[in-house]
């Protein structure tokens, strides 16, 4: 059967980290940003990551962009 | 042992209001950073709420949480 796929609203997550833990491991922390608009581009989403890191004291790990899609029956 | 939040609350198209946070925000920070992050993001135009694009500054506030730890 047919499928056609509908982009979802996307999701930027930002790692920080959060300290060391006892054995001296990293410990992480992420913050979620949703209702990205599919049609964004990457570095018109990397900026605004950029931008709200900038706010904060953590460092920032790694910036993801998670894209989501529902496949519904055509 | 305190932390603070910063809330971005942002006009959207719909006329209502779109909250944005921060955990961990600097402590020095001003309203003039606050103000040109907002704008940045604004201008940027990557977010798209149920009730459409962010339009506009609304207002910004740190929330400030105090911690005590009785049991660790």
């Amino acid at each position: 059967m047919a499928v056609s796929a509908k982009l979802g609203p996307s999701k930027v997550k930002i790692t920080f980290s959060n300290g060391v833990d006892e054995k001296g491991k990293e410990k992480r922390r992420s913050k979620s940003y949703s209702n990205i608009k599919p049609a964004a581009n990457d570095q018109d989403i990397y900026d605004v990551a950029t931008t709200l890191i900038g706010l904060q004291n953590s460092k920032a790990l790694e910036v993801q962009r998670l894209d989501e899609k529902e496949i519904v029956e055509a | 042992m305190s932390t603070k939040r910063l809330e971005m609350i942002f006009k959207n198209e719909g006329g209502k209001t779109t909250k944005m946070s921060v955990d961990n925000a600097k402590e020095d920070i001003s309203k003039e950073q606050v103000e040109a992050a907002m704008q940045t993001i604004i201008d940027k135009n990557v977010f798209e709420t149920n009730s459409g694009v962010l339009t506009g500054i609304d207002s910004a506030r740190i929330v400030t949480t105090d911690i005590d730890e009785i049991i660790i």
